[in-house]
């Protein structure tokens, strides 16, 4: 027992560190939304300059100027760190002014992106600067060895966690008990409502940026007489303090700080374990803890990281369909092959290398740019299929196969890493992703069972007696492989395009667009997901087994996470989204093209690309959401535009039609029923037993004022929301089915914000809606675009139609499936009452083809004009059903929307 | 070429290797004032002699660096200097360097392998490079004679073109003699957890641990841990008797501190040879006491350091003599001027300086080696033919670093 008192106490100073950086991190992105990536960075920057200031030279991090300046004297502890704890948080303030406010706007991901280049940034600087040494300092707490059960523990490490929770609880007090910590909370919440009430969020922002420089700076100074400085020691220990972050969401300084402690115990104490239990393994041990708590706090809780109350641009740039492959691949080889036949020596080296890092670009724009899921792992499967072809062409595998082999069991693991993001969504995606890719390499990359001490020899490739090698002799780089390589990018690049223009790209952006939406059309998210991390991982194995022949030995560093978390930057920048954008990130990446032009172009010596990528992605971000080929993009969307001219002014055309009043239809036999649904948000009661029929052929309005429950009584009849009571279509149970079989029995429905697949055509959105259509015959795309009268404009991207088209385009993609009942959630949204009445035209026409449809809407006139029945919800209850006279007179529905405006209505109509 | 016929014997004799050049990135930067030893005391010199310049034809020796001018070519480029205009060049052959910078990536290190043998260099001397397989690869079977120190790879350990100067058996060997003499039976070897560190001591100490009888546990420590107290104690619990650093100086460091701060009283070996002061500082009670093994001599007023320190500051303009890539220039391609020093017709070209290496006849002084010597092509290692060296030298350390005393320990004193 003593013995795991001791280990445990051991483990402190690791986690106390841990805490330290995990509290940067929580500070940072409770105050601004942002991952910061760069806190090592920020904590480093505090820590050297303290120590310098102790040996008496001010240091100057900026490049061109001296790197130090002599003081004179040496500094006291307390001076040092008081202009230490200064420096550091100017330096977070012009970290804010420069990069995070500009993009202030910009989606979480891309904020993160932007710390990764802050992070590759001051990496670069300090390596430039201050060289590998390692720089120590005197200690700061009290070092006495306790002796505790025989073992001397070092009094520092205690008062070093002891010091840690003080200043977090002191934080935390703070930010709960001021003022200045109620704003931040405010404007964190709401930034709308903070500029409403008078708070100025900026300032508010530039203060909590200045104070998370600060305590990267106090975390820092405490650590460095733990363990000397190097450039890049904090960028190793980021990856627990993420786990740490993790577990306190993000928000809770405590529980972070807590967690990072116990992290750091719980890892001395499995070294104790393993000296009494010698099954647990040598090598991984402590990642794959760190990896095992973030799942195990993620996947259980399952919640969302608080999102700012900001107004966000979309997500990821957009995804354009490529309008023919031909071409652009014609182009593409021709350049490629261009290059390899004029250039030579270290520019081919670095134009294959480019080659190969696109291939793994590319599966990026599969994985993040196309589905969504944030996957920080990219390169290190890129290392499982090195290491795996290793061991094949040993086993004697032939060229071909074994690349193809060893890409496929990528793609296993690929799917193994892509697990999680079946339960989580958004940057938490990318935080496990992370920490996989450290566990990964830890387990198997460092691990001597695995792997041989110099690496594994590849030898090859050769296809049918022709040597594509490298390398041959004094022979290097050759031109065969290269060629091989173009070849390789040239198959990769077309079959993305094409993944893009299939079905299934319109999938995964319909995931990545709005999952739920997705489900409601039918689409089988998990399953999209899962191929989507295999075909990426797989598509990074053919990359890494490429990277293996060109390096011809195999080693962890070659995949390295930090190197991954640079392609994944590098990528976001050329442009994440499109099959240009992964092309092009090989040629921007780290040994590519613009690599070597700068170090050799420019002359300056020393490594200078991680300084100038950083800066170029942050410039990039805030200024081309969709990267560098973003303005690439527009030219060829304005180029398409002025083409469809003509279509262009009828898509735009607001619609005009008359509503005719007609008798209401009594309709066939119920078609869909509900009985006793109740639907419980913990104590509040949404909707309270509401008995519904729905019969065939006719339509249905549901109304009610707001809040009456009325989209979560869909929601929970298309299962979207638990509920008791039971829900039958067709005398059919559907309690037990998620929403995506529900569709699939032939239930369909659009939702209020109409979600749309921005960058896809109307077809294309439509379409993606016929994988609902299970075991009935789908309606054929024409027949929907017929009914709907969207036939003239179905090959325009959504974007650029009117609104009261782009809501027939979301009744469409519900309706290509043939569904039996349609619900159909504010259908008239943003239309004016002639676009109204053009709309409810069209769905009596819809209704007449055989469509029974029930509607929520707040347009009375369309409403009551429309109907054959309606249903009046009020707190949850029906407090009224009939066909629409009765409604219109009926006072209990008068009052419940507060008299004054129906009585409006009720007059006019 | 003759080829090592026991695959198990080589892999049983793989020698140290650090991870990378990183491991013996010790000592301070050309950034740094700071002694590496210590001392900050003004170097002792000597008089070079007098001038003896080369005249005859010149020949191209091919050296590697990781970047343009880094503290590797300082010493390359003083060392060259100093043996064309004092010592007659190489059998009178004036040394032209070809210098190539791998940029630490395998890319970069196959550019430089091919590079030197494009232009048809006589011999490449490529010690303390990360990517030096990726060097070597191209050169292999080449004819042309690769000479470096530390390594772990089974090509260049067992093949006879290339030469070793460095006893890669010493990790095993020489903490053996230690324990031996300390009275010392089992060993804790602690390093990062990398393949590069773990594997030589698997694969080479453990062996010859258990030949000698003695014990060895191997505590890997992971990248992420930055405080290795929970190893080091438990490496302690299970009975070590003393404990072997082996990694960056900065992992070294941290490794003394913590064992001392521990109250472990056995003997700490590394095999890093230069500390910063205010590393050494950091660690309670300095470096007394501490063990490093390497071929390097760290006594100041050994006759060889006194020639390196001058010819260093004649030649390399105030550059600092304590960095152990530059240390090591000197000594490597010293050796080489003295090895060929045996055969007065070797130099012209890669074939004859290739045959001269094949075929030392005696054992030659290795400089800065503090009474070591090297003898290539004489199997001194029966399973390593591309090995020089067969002993190591050990320095006791005092608590600002400097040797206080130093013996060359051979395998004989392994028992």
């Amino acid at each position: 027992m003593d013995q795991h008192l001791v280990f445990l106490l051991f483990g402190l100073a690791n986690g106390a560190i841990y805490a330290a950086l995990a509290l940067t991190l929580v500070v940072t992105y409770r105050s601004s939304g942002v991952i910061n990536f760069a806190t090592g960075g920020l904590a480093a920057l505090g820590a050297y300059t303290y120590a310098f200031l102790r040996r008496g030279e001010l240091l100057i991090p900026i490049p061109g100027l001296p790197k130090t300046v002599d003081l004179g004297s040496e500094l006291t502890f307390w001076g040092a760190a008081a202009i230490s704890v200064v420096i550091t948080s100017l330096f977070g303030l012009v970290l804010y002014l420069a990069v995070f406010r500009p993009l202030r706007d910009v989606p979480p991901v891309g904020k993160a992106v932007a710390s990764i280049g802050v992070m590759l940034l001051l990496s670069g600087l300090y390596t430039v600067r201050l060289g590998d040494i390692g720089i120590t300092t005197e200690p700061i707490l009290p070092v006495e060895p306790w002796k505790i059960a025989g073992a001397n523990v070092t009094s520092d490490r205690v008062w070093f966690a002891i010091v840690i929770l003080a200043i977090t609880i002191a934080l935390a007090a703070s930010f709960k008990f001021t003022r200045f910590g109620l704003l931040t909370r405010a404007a964190a919440e709401s930034e709308k409502g903070a500029y409403v009430s008078g708070i100025q969020p900026d300032r508010i922002a530039a203060v909590n940026w200045m104070i998370s420089g600060a305590v990267a700076a106090v975390a820092g100074i405490l650590i460095a007489p733990i363990v000397p400085l190097t450039p890049n020691l904090f960028t190793l220990l980021i990856v627990p303090a993420l786990a740490a972050a993790v577990i306190g969401n993000f928000q809770r300084l405590l529980p972070a700080v807590i967690a990072g402690l116990a992290i750091g115990m719980v890892q001395s104490e499995l070294t104790y374990l393993k000296g009494q239990h010698d099954w647990l393994p040598s090598s991984g041990r402590d990642e794959m803890l760190v990896l095992l708590l973030i799942l195990i706090v993620l996947v259980v809780r399952a919640k969302p990281l608080p999102s700012r109350g900001v107004v966000v641009r979309p997500a990821l740039g957009r995804a354009p369909r490529p309008r023919s492959i031909l071409l652009p691949t014609v182009v593409g080889t021709a350049l490629g092959a261009v290059g390899v036949l004029t250039l030579s020596g270290d520019w081919l080296i670095a134009l294959i290398s480019g080659f190969i890092f696109s291939v793994i670009g590319l599966s990026l724009v599969i994985v993040t740019g196309y589905a969504g899921q944030i996957s920080l792992a990219q390169l290190t499967l890129a290392g499982v299929a090195g290491f795996a072809m290793g061991r094949l062409i040993d086993g004697g595998v032939p060229f071909p196969i074994a690349p193809v082999l060893a890409a496929l069991i990528a793609a296993a693991i690929g799917v193994v890493v892509g697990l999680p993001a079946l339960r989580i969504r958004g940057l938490p995606v990318a935080v496990v992703t992370l920490a996989t890719a450290v566990a990964i390499e830890a387990f198997w990359f460092h691990n001597l069972d695995f792997v041989n001490v110099s690496g594994q020899d590849i030898d090859g490739p050769t296809i049918l007696g022709i040597d594509l090698s490298a390398r041959v002799g004094f022979e290097y780089p050759r031109k065969e492989f290269a060629f091989l390589c173009l070849a390789v990018l040239v198959i990769v690049a077309v079959g993305v395009a094409k993944l893009r223009t299939s079905r299934l790209g319109s999938q995964m952006l319909a995931v990545r667009a709005n999952e739920k939406a997705a489900a409601g059309a039918g689409i089988p998210v998990v399953r999209v997901k899962i191929i989507a991390f295999a075909m990426g991982a797989f598509t990074a194995g053919l990359g890494g087994s490429m990277l293996s022949y060109f390096q011809a030995n195999i080693t962890f560093i070659t995949f390295s996470v930090f190197l991954g978390l640079t392609v994944f930057a590098t990528t976001y920048l050329a442009g994440i989204t499109s099959v240009s954008g992964g092309v092009l990130s090989g040629v921007v990446g780290a040994g590519g093209l613009l690599a070597i032009g700068i170090n050799e172009g420019l002359g300056l010596g020393g490594d200078l690309y991680p300084i100038l990528s950083g800066i170029g992605l942050v410039t990039i971000l805030m200024t081309q959401p969709e990267g560098i080929v973003g303005p690439f993009h527009n030219w060829l969307d304005a180029r398409r535009r002025a083409k469809l001219a003509d279509l262009q002014a009828v898509a735009v055309q607001a619609l005009e039609g008359h509503l005719e009043p007609q008798e209401p239809v009594p309709g066939g036999d119920v078609v869909l029923q509900t009985r006793g649904v109740a639907v419980r948000y913990g104590g509040v009661v949404a909707v309270d037993g509401v008995d519904l029929d729905v019969r065939e052929g006719t339509i249905v309005g549901l109304i009610g004022p707001n809040g009456a429950g009325k989209t979560t009584l869909l929601d929970a009849m298309s299962g979207f929301t638990r509920s008791t009571g039971t829900i039958e279509l067709h005398g059919r149970d559907l309690s037990s089915l998620k929403p995506h079989q529900r569709v699939r029995a032939a239930m369909g429905r659009t939702f209020q914000h109409t979600e749309l697949y921005e960058d896809l055509s109307v077809s294309e959105n439509i379409v993606v809606g016929a994988a609902a259509a299970q075991g009935r015959d789908p309606k054929t795309l024409e027949e929907t675009l017929e009914l709907l009268g969207l036939s003239d404009v179905a090959e325009v991207p959504v974007a650029e139609l009117s609104q009261g088209r782009r809501q027939l385009v979301s009744i469409g993609r519900a309706l290509i499936g043939n569904p039996r009942v349609l619900l159909l959630d504010e259908p008239a949204g943003g239309l004016d009452s002639r676009e109204s009445q053009w709309l409810g035209q069209r769905l009596r026409t819809l209704r007449d083809s055989g469509v029974t449809i029930l509607l929520i809407d707040h347009d009375m006139h369309l409403v009551l004009n429309l109907c054959d029945d309606i249903y009046v919800l009020n707190f949850g209850k029906v407090i009224a059903h009939g066909v629409p006279a009765q409604i219109r007179a009926d006072r209990t529905v008068a009052e419940a929307y507060l008299g004054s405006t129906h009585a409006d209505q009720e007059v006019v109509s | 070429m003759k080829q090592v016929a026991n695959r198990r014997g080589r892999m049983a004799a793989i020698a140290l290797v650090s991870v990378a050049t990183l491991a013996l990135a010790s000592c301070a930067s050309s950034d740094s004032d700071g002694g590496g030893d210590g001392s900050g005391e003004t170097k002792e010199t000597t008089d070079l002699g007098e001038k003896n310049p080369a005249t005859g034809d010149p020949v191209r020796i091919g050296v590697a660096a990781e970047e343009a001018d880094d503290a590797r070519l300082t010493g390359y480029r003083a060392t060259t200097e100093y043996i064309n205009e004092y010592l007659g060049g190489l059998n009178g052959h004036p040394i032209e360097l070809v210098e190539c910078a791998t940029k630490n990536t395998p890319a970069g290190g196959t550019a430089c392998g091919v590079q030197f043998g494009q232009e048809d260099v006589a011999a490449v001397l490529a010690p303390n490079i990360g990517v030096s397989l990726s060097v070597y690869k191209p050169l292999e079977d080449s004819g042309i004679p690769f000479i470096t120190q530390l390594t772990a790879d089974i090509d260049v350990l067992g093949s006879d073109e290339s030469f070793v100067l460095f006893n890669p058996l010493g990790l095993g060997s020489a903490t053996i003699a230690v324990a031996k003499d300390e009275g010392v039976e089992s060993a804790a070897f602690v390093m990062p957890d990398l393949p590069s560190t773990t594997g030589p001591v698997k694969e080479l100490a453990e062996p010859q641990y258990e030949s000698a009888g003695l014990e060895l546990e191997i505590v890997p420590i992971p990248l992420q841990v930055a405080d290795p107290t929970a190893a080091i104690q438990q490496a302690i619990n299970d009975g070590a008797g003393q404990l072997v650093f082996f990694g960056e100086t900065e992992f070294v460091t941290t490794g003394i501190k913590t064992a001392k701060q521990l109250g472990f009283d056995g003997p700490l070996i590394t095999q890093v040879s230069g500390f910063p002061e205010d590393q050494i500082a950091s660690i309670p009670g300095g470096l007394e006491g501490v063990i490093v093994l390497g071929s390097t001599t760290l006594d100041e007023s050994d006759d060889d350091r006194k020639l390196y320190n001058t010819v260093i500051e004649t030649f390399a303009d105030g550059a600092p003599t304590d960095d152990i890539f530059t240390t090591a220039a000197f000594q490597v391609e010293l050796a080489l001027y003295h090895a060929l020093a045996l055969t007065p017709d070797a130099g012209a070209d890669a074939a004859s300086v290739m045959d001269a290496l094949q075929n030392m006849d005696r054992p030659v002084p290795l400089p800065l080696g503090g009474g070591m010597t090297f003898q290539c092509g004489a199997d001194v290692i029966a399973v390593l033919p591309g090995v020089c060296v067969a002993t190591t030298l050990r320095s006791n350390l005092d608590a600002e670093g400097n040797a206080t005393s130093e013996e060359v320990l051979t395998a004989a004193d392994a028992g």
